[in-house]
């Protein structure tokens, strides 16, 4: 099919005020937040309903055109850049709520719905979700999700985003054919499970970075929005003192004791450990017990207390607004993943010893605690193109050096290094990933070059 | 507006950064899509938060460039035309600036204070012009226009990228208000002010050699000096629309407040945006003349904050906002008035025993 002829069939789809080939239009998709170089589509398409979606992708398949899926576009790691050209949606374009469930505290969303409209709307009632997105509120919900990210609010009690949240999905399979998963599947029957008869298709969709299909509608779980809240800030000294009460807070595996836990510390001062806590529970008393317990933890643990005010205000920031982020430059984030419960100490020596070698300090390791796990990630900050050289060296060898030690690593999108690592360290576990990518999309239109390598 | 990413702050920086590096040319697509953008400031708030780019800067400077490429949209000919022929954004002969809206006022040769009126007062809104001059009268302040010799103010010039017609009408304005002897230009025109208080610097190789006052600010000292004394306003319910230009880019947020404040039986309600996250009217960047139908679906989305604030008049303090909310509303049919600040205040102010004598 000439590129003429792909865009009238897109055209007669949408509209031809949701098409766009136009070259000034392809490099304003271009690129994300990673330092990628930028890569061109030859459409980008704004679908407006599921149908319009499957009728893209089953022409797309007969014609073997690739198909890339892009939200808010706030990936740091090449998620969905269109490194084969095709066709890329903006999905943006599907941000509805469509259903907000309060007595079985569910919400159905299309997966271009921002988390900032969708705790808009779930606050208007009293309610929220249960995980926030580190990428902060612009991200879309599908982008989340698809990537099960996590972040500032809830994921250390619920997890990152598909631990607890997700109870299914409607999804567009590269052949074009609509499916809906968890119980939502049952004809006139609520979604409100994730897993329903047979496997956990849900869960197999999740973090795939959108190779098995193109998710069009979500549905969450939801929850109470609590009349109180409460916050700790405590300094540390040591490591492996914030790993002890990482294990402490989250020990009673189901009464994990904190909504929040970010522990970061600066290259510049790096015995100097400042850890914000975000304290669970719904009812004030409760909440009240919490914090007295992990009060207790931390100061056991040689911690020294500081002002709440530094959590709160962090907190609420980081969900809703920013302020002052970019001051110390760009940023680059390298080695993020996540680790277990009692290792994190490995790796803030590792840390230590390759920025000392190096003599880099705009950087800090931060931490972010869930459910007997650790998210981490070190953040480095540049802004002239001299810093970035450098830069790269430093992040390469901290991403080396932590996967020899053991992360799992959050985000693959089209990372060469990282595919390879999973295909040469982790065969059988990334062939299967490959087998189902294969049956699913044979012709591999749907994000070829993402998470798996293209001569699959 | 388009929903695309290239009518987003951020997919503009990204065109301006394949330009720059030789991986994108101009076209007239370009263009057109470069005048969606209503300067409203509102990108360059959120990003100032994180890191400093002149958004606004950027994007004039591409306007800039698809103009000296020939790529200028069509439906801005008019306007260049009528800058270039008339000094103004109208193709009207009958130009007399604050000479329009005069006849009644007292006029001073020569004064301290100038009143700059622009081409939408002139043109299409003398009654501000008139109510701030009476305003000025009753308390017993001098002032002189400059009638025929004012020309329009700039900011369309300067919006379009047209930077050496910018240049010819800002420097012309300088020298007539020098000549006048004037120390303070006051203008009732959330552009004009921007433009005289923050562009016209940038041209001159000297200090600018006038303050720039918004007619809100000199109206806010009034009162606190207690040279404008009220009686109970025929208005009940106001809310207030903060213009673009003179909150987010001038950062006057509060004066207009305490004017309406200082009125006595005027309850002021906001609406949900507001200060410096405010919803655009639609009037700015030159986008109405380009995009009209676009432009108008903003000023009603403004108008619908406005009428779920319960209020029942809109005040602004800029003639274009004006234009857009007035057009809004009448489409909407909401039933809301959309006025001056200055209509407010001669509205309620009672008559000063100057204005008696």
């Amino acid at each position: 099919m000439f590129k003429d002829e792909i865009y009238e069939n897109l055209v007669e789809v949408v509209g031809c005020e949701r098409v766009s080939r136009e070259n000034f239009e392809l490099h304003a998709y271009s690129r994300d937040l990673s330092p990628s170089s930028p890569e061109l589509s030859s459409f980008v398409v704004r679908p407006g309903k599921t149908e319009e979606i499957a009728e893209i992708v089953r022409t797309a398949n007969r014609q073997k055109i690739p198909i890339y899926v892009r939200g808010c576009g706030c990936s740091h790691w090449s998620a969905w850049l269109p490194r084969k050209g095709g066709i890329l949606f903006d999905m943006t374009s599907m941000d509805r709520i469509i259903e907000i469930d309060e007595k079985n505290l569910i919400a159905i969303v299309e997966a271009g719905c921002t988390w900032f409209r969708l705790l808009e709307e779930l606050r208007k009632k009293g309610l929220t979700y249960l995980s926030s997105e580190i990428g902060g509120p612009a991200m879309t919900v599908g982008g989340s999700v698809m990537k099960a990210g996590g972040g500032p609010y809830g994921t250390c009690k619920f997890g990152s985003h598909g631990q607890m949240d997700i109870l299914g999905f409607e999804i567009v399979l590269p052949t074009g054919m609509i499916v809906k998963t968890g119980s939502w599947f049952m004809p006139g029957v609520i979604p409100f499970r994730r897993q329903a008869v047979g496997p956990d298709l849900t869960g197999v969709l999740i973090g795939s970075e959108g190779i098995f299909g193109v998710a069009s509608k979500i549905v969450l779980r939801i929850r109470p929005l609590p009349n109180h809240e409460e916050f700790l800030y405590f300094n540390f000294e040591d490591w492996s003192d914030i790993a002890n009460v990482g294990d402490a807070v989250t020990r009673f595996v189901g009464d994990e004791l904190a909504y929040g836990f970010r522990a970061n510390a600066s290259a510049v001062e790096p015995g100097k450990i400042a850890v914000r806590i975000f304290v669970f529970g719904y009812e004030k008393q409760i909440i009240e017990f919490r914090k007295k317990k992990i009060r207790s933890i931390c100061m056991k643990n040689n911690g020294t207390e500081g002002d709440s005010s530094n959590s709160s205000g962090f907190f609420a920031k980081v969900v809703t607004g920013l302020d002052g982020i970019f001051a110390q430059g760009v940023w680059h984030f390298s080695g993020c993943g996540t680790i277990p419960i009692g290792e994190i100490i490995k790796y803030t020596e590792a840390w230590r010893e390759i920025i000392g070698k190096h003599k880099y300090e705009k950087n800090t390791f931060g931490a972010w605690l869930f459910p007997r796990g650790w998210t981490i990630s070190v953040l480095f900050s540049y802004s002239e193109p001299e810093e970035r050289a450098k830069l790269m060296n430093v992040s390469e060898d901290i991403d080396t050096k932590f996967l020899e030690i053991g992360l799992v690593p959050s985000g693959v999108g089209s990372s060469k290094h990282l595919q390879l690592y999973l295909r040469e360290k982790c065969e059988s576990y990334y062939e299967l990933i490959r087998k189902l990518k294969r049956c699913l999309d044979p012709n591999n239109i749907l994000q070829p070059g993402i998470l798996v390598d293209q001569d699959f | 507006m388009t929903g695309f990413e290239s009518g987003t702050a951020r997919g503009r920086m990204l065109i301006a950064e394949a330009i720059l590096e030789g991986r994108l040319d101009y076209s007239r697509e370009l263009s057109d899509r470069l005048f969606t953008c209503f300067m409203c400031g509102a990108c360059e708030v959120q990003c100032e938060k994180a890191a400093k780019i002149g958004i606004s800067q950027i994007t004039k400077a591409m306007r800039r460039d698809t103009i000296n490429a020939g790529l200028q949209p069509e439906r801005l000919n008019q306007i260049t035309r009528a800058l270039s022929e008339n000094h103004q954004i109208y193709e009207n002969s009958q130009w007399k600036g604050a000479g329009s809206m005069s006849s009644n006022a007292k006029i001073n040769e020569k004064a301290d204070l100038l009143y700059f009126a622009g081409c939408v007062i002139s043109n299409r809104y003398p009654e501000i012009g008139r109510n701030t001059l009476r305003i000025l009268n009753s308390s017993n302040i001098d002032v002189t226009i400059l009638g025929k010799n004012e020309w329009c103010c700039g900011n369309p010039a300067l919006s379009m990228g047209k930077t050496s017609l910018a240049k010819e009408i800002i420097m012309h304005n300088v020298e007539t208000i020098k000549r006048k002897g004037a120390k303070i230009v006051l203008t009732s025109c959330a552009g004009c002010h921007r433009t005289m208080s923050k562009d016209y610097q940038k041209f001159l190789n000297e200090e600018l050699p006038f303050k720039v006052l918004h007619v809100t600010e000199l109206l806010d000292r009034l009162i606190q000096e207690e040279l404008i004394k009220f009686r109970n306003s025929n208005f009940k319910r106001v809310t207030y629309h903060d213009p673009c230009e003179l909150g987010r880019q001038c950062k006057i947020y509060e004066s207009p407040r305490r004017i309406i404040q200082s009125i006595p039986n005027l309850d002021l309600v906001e609406m949900v945006r507001n200060r410096d996250n405010a919803w655009c009217c639609g009037g700015g960047g030159n986008v109405a003349a380009v995009h009209p139908t676009k432009a108008l679906k903003v000023a009603e989305l403004r108008m619908r904050e406005a009428q779920e604030s319960g209020a029942e008049t809109l005040v602004t303090s800029c003639p274009s906002c004006i234009q857009m909310l007035e057009l809004a509303s009448k489409r909407m049919k909401t039933g809301i008035k959309v006025i001056d600040i200055s209509e407010l205040v001669s509205d309620a102010m009672e008559t000063s025993a100057h204005e008696r004598n």
